[in-house]
């Protein structure tokens, strides 16, 4: 691991920023529900030649906010690599209402290893340092300088706008004119046009100002996406530029990009006897057919290599030896997926490891083809005579010839040889995942339940069963109440069916009690109560609220169904039984099925989500559709006690 | 932790290697049955924590953590991660780790892949050590050691024994060289502590536990400092010769001498501070301390601010919001000026932690309060709450009343010379705005079943805090979708309109907010009755739905009575046929009272609960969930309206 070979120069003085006109400033009542207003938001990439004539990007942060409401400012927080980058500078102000002025003290600053849960080692470090506590009417500037000594790897990108309202929002790329300097403006729905003003700098440089103002503040909202990826945003790299008379470029393409990642696997992907020696071990009983033999390597890699990430520099991209992988018995995606790939070449099977973008139900676009812009995981694909099927080794129970949901629909690059174009993974349907529950319950007088419930899933609704089951099933109980759809239940037992590893199906059963589940009448013999399901079941419609600007996504679409069979006590009867509904749009199917039995009722709810994104365009259907499962959960069933009341 | 720097020496050219034995475990220390187990995805088999403390040549603490953990299932993989943070002035001077796997091989990790950032240089950066053991399988073991050396004498430490896995065996020793007099505490355990003097006159303390089961959260547990097995440790003086021995965290006043010093001797406190209260109205101390008591209230604010945050006083002043510490340090000194005597308490809110006044520990008090001795005008001595809002000079909120606290002062010199006081006291506050929360509903049935309903909920005393905060911090988008929320715990299809703040006084202590609620297909038609559920009531304290309890209950000092009131008007033509039963019931901890009424437009149904804050023993969690079944049950009954008789004409 290489040290910072820069000094770190932490300055404290103020002396440079500019005498604000307080005055002029925004007011809370410009904007009564911000706590917040940021009034300069700036990063300024400045490419160039370094000391030794390595290109080098000198980033400057310069954020200026006013307090409008009581409250806590963001902490000053730098993630800066050791290996390709350092910190150079912060510096900051306070500005009070009075009009004075203190510099900011860095003194109390922390910088320490980014202990990230899902890297155990990198070259990350994090400089933070709390915001001062400023009254209402103050403002807190900061200028935070990093040097990215590596300017192929990285990017830079710039977002308009923020959580809060933001005034003034900029971008300045300076860089020699004979540098090309590429550049990409889009927000959530794809590129935007946003030209840059162009002059040039008396030493020379070409600049390049991105600029907006009055942007309103945004957010998040259920199922929605990110407000990172839904506001406008400039990401800018260089792609060609000299250093020392000799030129040099980023990848053109993503085919240049997908050669670039060939490279960086090949040498990791040296056969050895001990590799030989676990394909065969993997291999044994197995039928001699390629899809038979993939699936049986695929479940060796995810059941036998644990995950642990440890990224040193390049290590982020570049794998390590898929031998030191099996010695050391754990890697992170890129090695499981380098593992995997390696002992397919032992049997004989093609594949390709294969860059793409984890996501949380929204498949990120591809930006410029750049190392470190566009991907965030790895998997394989594995080229069968008749199709190519990906595969995630990482996983740890999904079985082969299927996604998790995190990266169906997602963008692809395969690393190959010749460049390989973008692509895009299969996207699941509401067949593919499916979760059944079946609750048995025995309603006493009180109108408390017990009884036994049943649940089976497979697909992705299987995936957090299966990775229970793995983890231990130890404490099951409190775990088992939070996967059911009975509100108030306490699981008094759980065990799990006797699924394997990789089966597509999981089951899971028990006993359960559940309390106050009917609106208990009051009265002799014979009085009212009521049984609704919207005071019984959880709800399965999204969170989507009237007035809502973002678009909705579950993270996969499935079919779901829930048979409740409910005995009454002796002497109690079903006065009555609310109509069946049935609702078809375009978003799914919701059923809904109530029978008298012998015993009591049964009640039968069924909804496949088959469309998985909403647009903001047609929220109000969903609204819609959701009222009108709304109302026929609310129709009650009506009991009479025969007993006591 | 704490690091009291004896003789500050720099430990410059440290051997690097440690004097406490880093021997590997033995197979009999090593040896488990998994079956034991079975709930668990690993067992900690050993956790050792062992301290040297050594005054010799040079002054250092080495601190030494040894672990040995039993891979039983695959969510035990994680443990096979380590990171081993530690402080740019400390040293990591030993850290091995091998692996044993099932068939009884051996593989001790290289030292070539313990990873290190040591990149950090400030004095408060943090560098690291990250390993990851390799070829884990179930059923292996998983063993490291290492030894950090701090360039000093840590002067009192304290742990916890328990984690997320069960442990088979932990031993604690303390090792100090024979200049330092060391006590040390066991809490929970009735494991003895063995004292020994060594050969060469270090002082050995030890203690062992075994079969310690994991940590389980439960809701309304005791902190878990009261229920399981931890220890702590101090230094209690150094000895500058046989004859002579100088106090370091002898009592309760060495705890808080530097705190002492610096708050009533450093002249820098109120640097740049130049506000103060008007006093010239007051004639005694008294009216000195109720001004300046308001004063401070108004000036600043602790809504939202962590009750020890120690800033510059100034700073936190300027921005209108301090914590309760900074409002203490302030308080006192402005009170010290105008010529009151005041000096400074520490104590612990209630239940917060296990304490005992006879083990000196920093790591007791969590709240610092203000307290004016007797003096004219003052006839009895009157303790001041920095951090409920409501609380006036002499009130307490219900979170220290009647908590153990030690009150300091310093006479003298400046803040190397004065010399620190302290006493034990017990806290007792003038009666302050008491904690209730009132929830009245107007809510009437409309013709096609929608309910309608003006909600009014007002909150005061402590119980008004976390909605004063709220209030001063909530956009109104977050109080429109909280209010939101609320409403769909009364019906899916409920909407909340006209939500508003009412008034919000954080100094009287009183918050509350209004809203009116429509949720079509409320109320039901059976024939020609109207069943109308009382689901207006709220769901509340479902920590007594699970009928297995593991802890004893402990009954938080947040807690209020709370009194809803629905009058619900019949539908026109329409009245209650019966009406919910009078219920008054009571279990330890809490009572419960539910009235119904008829009125002149219908029915009135008044629930009311309160809680008494304390620990209840497990014994106790069935009554008490009885009782609140009881008081549950109301939210599930449902009231039936029929027609009115034909009048007689």
């Amino acid at each position: 691991m290489r040290a910072l070979s820069g000094v770190l120069l932490l300055v404290t003085a103020c002396a440079s920023f500019p005498k604000l006109d307080l005055a002029s400033l925004p007011t809370p009542k410009d904007f009564p529900d911000a706590k917040y207003v940021v009034l300069l938001d700036q990063l300024h990439v400045r490419y160039g030649p370094g000391p030794k004539g390595k290109a080098e990007a000198i980033v400057t942060e310069h954020w200026r906010a006013k307090v409008l409401k009581s409250t806590t400012l963001p902490a000053v927080r730098v993630a800066y690599d050791t290996e390709f980058s350092e910190l150079v500078s912060v510096t900051g102000r306070s500005v009070l209402p009075d009009g004075t002025e203190k510099p900011l003290d860095v003194s109390k600053a922390v910088d320490r290893p980014s202990f990230d849960g899902s890297v155990l080692f990198s070259n990350t470090r994090i400089w933070s340092l709390d915001a001062p506590v400023l009254p209402v009417g103050a403002v807190f500037e900061t200028v935070v300088v990093r040097r990215t000594r590596d300017i192929e790897v990285g990017t830079d990108s710039h977002f308009f706008g923020d959580s809060e309202p933001v005034k003034e929002s900029r971008l300045i790329v300076d860089a020699p004119p004979a540098w090309r300097v590429r550049w990409l403006v889009r927000d959530f729905n794809g590129p935007v046009a946003f030209a840059p003003v162009e002059t040039s700098l008396p030493d020379g440089l070409a600049r390049r100002v991105f600029e907006r103002r009055d942007l309103p503040a945004m957010t998040s909202e259920p199922g929605g996406p990110s407000i990172w990826s839904w506001l406008v945003r400039v990401r800018v790299r260089l792609d060609e530029w000299t250093e020392n008379g000799v030129v040099k470029r980023t990848p053109q393409t993503p085919e240049e990009l997908s050669a670039l990642g060939y490279v960086q696997h090949e040498d990791r992907t040296v056969v050895t006897p001990e590799l030989e020696a676990a394909a065969k071990e993997a291999l044994q009983g197995v039928a001699d057919e390629p899809f038979a033999k993939a699936r049986a390597l695929y479940e060796y890699a995810c059941r036998r290599i644990q995950y642990c990430a440890v990224e040193i520099g390049y290590g982020g991209w570049i794998p390590h030896a898929a031998k030191d992988v099996h010695a050391q018995r754990w890697g992170d995606c890129k090695d499981k997926a380098t593992y995997l790939h390696t002992l397919l070449k032992v049997a004989g099977i093609a594949s390709s490891p294969t860059a793409i973008s984890s996501h949380d139900g929204w498949p990120r676009p591809f930006d410029v083809p750049s190392l470190g812009a566009n991907f965030n995981h790895e998997i394989l694909a594995v080229h069968l005579a008749d199709r190519t099927i990906y595969a995630d080794p990482t996983t740890r129970a999904v079985p082969f010839g299927r996604l998790p949901w995190q990266d169906s629909e997602a963008v692809v690059l395969q690393a190959t040889k010749e460049g390989a174009p973008l692509m895009r993974t299969p996207e699941t349907s509401p067949d593919d995942n499916v979760e059944a529950h079946r609750y048995e319950l025995t309603l006493d007088e009180a109108g408390n339940v017990h009884g036994r419930f049943d649940i089976t899933a497979r697909g992705d609704n299987a995936a957090t069963y299966k990775h229970r089951k793995l983890l231990g099933t130890g404490r099951l109980s409190p775990w088992a109440r939070d996967q059911l759809w009975l509100q108030g239940a306490e699981v008094t037992s759980a065990t799990f069916g006797g699924q394997k590893d990789f089966d597509e199906a999981a089951t899971l059963s028990g006993e359960v009690n559940g309390r106050r589940v009917i609106g208990r009448g009051l009265g002799g013999v014979g009085a009212p109560s009521l049984l609704r399901l919207s005071d019984v079941l959880a709800s399965w419609m999204p969170d989507v609220k009237p007035g809502r600007t973002m678009p909705f996504a579950w993270r996969w679409r499935a079919t779901t169904t829930l048979e409740l069979d409910l005995r009454l006590p002796p002497g109690a009867t079903v006065s009555t039984l609310p109509p069946n509904v049935s609702l078809s749009s375009r978003f799914g199917e919701y059923a809904l099925t109530w029978k008298k039995t012998e015993q009591g009722l049964t009640v039968s709810r069924r909804l496949v989500r088959s469309q998985r994104v909403v647009p903001v365009d047609e929220l109000a259907e969903v609204l819609a559709f959701s009222e009108k499962v709304s109302i026929a959960e609310l129709a009650p069933a009506v009991l009479r006690f025969g007993g006591k009341p | 932790m704490r690091l009291l720097a004896l003789l500050m020496l720099c430990c410059t050219g440290c051997a690097t290697t440690s004097k406490l034995s880093t021997d590997w475990l033995t197979p009999a220390q090593l040896a488990h049955d998994a079956t034991k187990y079975a709930d668990d995805a690993a067992v900690v088999l050993y956790r050792g924590d062992r301290y040297l403390l050594e005054t010799a040549s040079q002054n250092s603490t080495e601190f030494l953590r040894h672990v040995a953990v039993a891979v039983l299932r695959e969510g035990g993989f994680d443990l096979a991660e380590v990171r081993i943070p530690f402080s740019t002035q400390q040293e990591l001077i030993v850290l091995k780790a091998r692996v044993l796997q099932p068939d009884g091989t051996v593989h001790e990790v290289p030292a070539r892949e313990f990873l290190a950032d040591t990149n950090g240089k400030g004095e408060r950066d943090t560098q690291a050590k990250f390993f990851r053991f390799p070829d884990v399988r179930i059923g292996s073991v998983l063993e490291y050691v290492w030894v950090v050396r701090t360039p000093w004498v840590i002067g009192a430490e304290d742990q916890d024994t328990l984690g997320s896995f069960p442990v088979k065996a932990y031993d604690f020793e303390l090792v100090g060289s024979r200049r330092l007099v060391l006590e040390t505490i066991e809490y929970n355990s009735t494991q003895p502590i063995e004292v020994t003097t060594l050969s060469d006159g270090r002082h050995r303390l030890r203690f062992s536990l075994v079969d310690l089961p994991p940590r389980e959260p439960e809701q309304w547990t005791p902190h878990w400092t009261f229920t399981e097995p931890r220890w702590a440790w101090r230094v209690v003086g150094y000895k500058e010769s046989v004859q002579v021995t100088n106090n370091w965290y002898r009592d309760w006043t060495d705890i808080v001498e530097g705190f002492a010093r610096r708050a009533f001797a450093e002249s820098k406190l109120m640097e740049g501070l130049t506000a103060r209260p008007d006093l010239s109205k007051c004639a005694d101390a008294r009216c000195k301390v109720t001004v300046a008591t308001d004063w401070v209230r108004e000036k600043t604010s602790t809504l939202g601010v962590d009750s020890n945050r120690e800033l510059k006083l100034a700073d936190a002043f300027q921005s209108g919001k301090a914590s309760a510490k900074e409002r203490a340090l302030l308080l006192r000194k402005v009170l010290e000026e105008a010529g009151v005597e005041a000096r400074l308490a520490f104590t612990t809110q209630l239940l917060a932690r296990q304490t005992t006044q006879s083990f000196p520990e920093w790591d007791q008090f969590d709240r610092l309060l203000v307290h004016v001795p007797a003096q004219p005008s003052i006839p009895r001595p009157l303790t001041v709450e920095m951090e409920a809002e409501y609380c006036a000079a002499g009130q307490l909120s219900p979170t220290v009343e009647g908590q153990p606290a030690f009150v300091f002062w310093m006479e003298g010199g400046t803040v190397g010379e004065g010399v620190v006081h302290g006493e034990w006291i017990t806290l007792q506050g003038e009666p302050t705005v008491a904690a209730q929360r009132r929830d009245v509903h107007a809510a009437r049935i409309e013709a096609d079943g929608a309910l309608v309903d003006e909600h009014e909920m007002v909150v005061e005393g402590e119980l008004s805090e976390p909605w004063q905060q709220n209030h001063l911090h909530w956009r109104a988008r977050d109080f429109t979708n909280d209010m939101a929320a609320r409403a769909k715990t009364v019906s899916p299809l409920a909407k909340a309109e006209n939500a508003r703040w009412l008034p919000c006084d954080r100094l009287v202590g009183r918050c509350g907010y209004a809203l009116t609620m429509k949720a079509p297909h409320y109320a039901v038609r059976d024939g020609a009755t109207w069943l109308v559920p009382l689901k207006l009531l709220t769901r509340l304290y479902e920590v007594f739905d699970v009928r297995e309890r593991r802890h004893e209950v402990h009954i938080p000092a947040s807690v209020g009575p709370i009194e809803e009131t629905i009058e619900l008007a019949a539908p026109p033509g329409f009245h209650a046929t019966r009406l919910p039963d009078t219920v008054t019931e009571k279990a330890p901890g809490l009572s419960v009272r539910i009235t119904a009424e008829r009125t002149k437009t219908g029915v009135r149904v008044t629930r009311r609960i309160t809680l008494t804050p304390g620990r209840y023993p497990k014994e106790d969690y069935a009554k008490m969930r009885e009782t609140l079944e009881r008081f549950q049950a109301v939210r599930n009954t449902v009231l039936s309206f029929e027609p009115d008789a034909p009048s007689g004409n």
